[in-house]
């Protein structure tokens, strides 16, 4: 005799599953309470307890950090940089040029000025 | 009236109603003294680990973290009780009633031929093929079949990998197939001489 796959699926989950005797649950609830109640641990733990703790430790490294610093002197020099333009520069930058340059930068200014002050003004009104 | 979740009882027990837990132990009881009688092949010690079962599970209800489904939560007990309850028999078997044993075996083994000749319904058939399955392979079977578990929630019971369960529900399947087929083929056999 054979068995297709279907026949047998159809078997096991056809199986019949095993009673208990009838004073199980009985016996199961006598046992159950010689036993501590169960308390849920989610209930026990406070989460202000939680925060509190994570509060200390994060004032204590926040603390070591800034002392740490404080009493920290850090020296650093900047690496000098020379670059020869070989005379370059001091043909461009005449005192006309300069002028000019300067001139152009305030006129900038001034119109960025005036735009910030446009601004408020509509804000205000 | 709408049935009560496991989650709901398993609240109302631990808000101090243990009362409740006797809903929850008649709700499972059935499925757990299963995979206990295929793991300690008589009634008397399956009784005795499926007690053992719900009362750990009562004692470290507060732990359940329901991630998972009470019930799968439930069944890696169950499996864990289950194998050191084998763990321990055997150790005493070995240590103490060698022989008497291989004997009481031998009687189980007949008592189980004279079931079948009583009975030869499919499911005796079908709880002798189980009986020949490894103890891990049986709890795949019948948490599959019978145990609405998924895969992944098998592997979580059992604590292996999912693919590992797939492989060996495959093979279980294979070996059952084979072994029914010959348990069948002489039940045949003999309608035809009776």
């Amino acid at each position: 005799m054979e068995l297709n796959d279907e026949e047998l699926t159809r078997l096991l989950k056809d199986m019949e599953l095993e009673q208990p005797s009838m004073s199980f649950t009985r016996n199961v609830m006598e046992q159950a309470k010689l036993e501590r109640a169960p308390i849920s641990l989610k209930t026990r733990v406070d989460n202000r307890i939680i925060y509190g703790i994570a509060a200390i430790f994060v004032a204590f490294i926040v603390g070591v950090f800034v002392y740490a610093i404080a009493n920290t002197s850090v020296t650093y020099k900047l690496p000098e940089v020379k670059i020869d333009l070989g005379g370059a520069v001091d043909k461009t930058l005449t005192p006309g040029f300069l002028a000019v340059f300067l001139f152009i930068d305030v006129i900038i200014a001034l119109i960025y000025f005036d735009s910030i002050l446009r601004r408020k003004r509509a804000k205000t009104l | 009236m709408q049935q009560q979740t496991d989650q709901d009882l398993i609240t109302e027990v631990l808000m101090g109603n243990t009362a409740s837990y006797s809903e929850l132990v008649k709700r499972h009881q059935r499925f757990v003294f299963t995979l206990a009688v295929r793991f300690a092949k008589n009634r008397e010690d399956a009784e005795e680990i499926a007690q053992d079962c719900f009362v750990k599970a009562y004692r470290a209800l507060g732990t359940f973290k329901q991630t998972s489904k009470f019930s799968t939560w439930l069944y890696t007990i169950t499996y864990t009780t289950a194998m050191s309850f084998l763990r321990k028999k055997r150790i005493e078997t070995q240590s103490i009633h060698g022989e008497e044993n291989e004997l009481q075996l031998e009687g189980h083994k007949s008592d189980l031929s004279g079931n079948l000749a009583e009975s030869r319904s499919t499911n005796k058939y079908l709880d002798e093929a189980i009986a020949t399955l490894q103890p891990d392979d049986v709890m795949i079977v019948t948490l599959f079949y019978k145990g609405e578990q998924s895969l992944e929630e098998i592997a979580q019971a059992l604590n292996m990998p999912a693919n590992t369960v797939k492989i060996r529900l495959h093979r279980a399947r294979a070996k059952l197939k084979e072994r029914l087929e010959f348990l069948l083929k002489d039940e045949v056999k003999e309608l035809l001489w009776n």
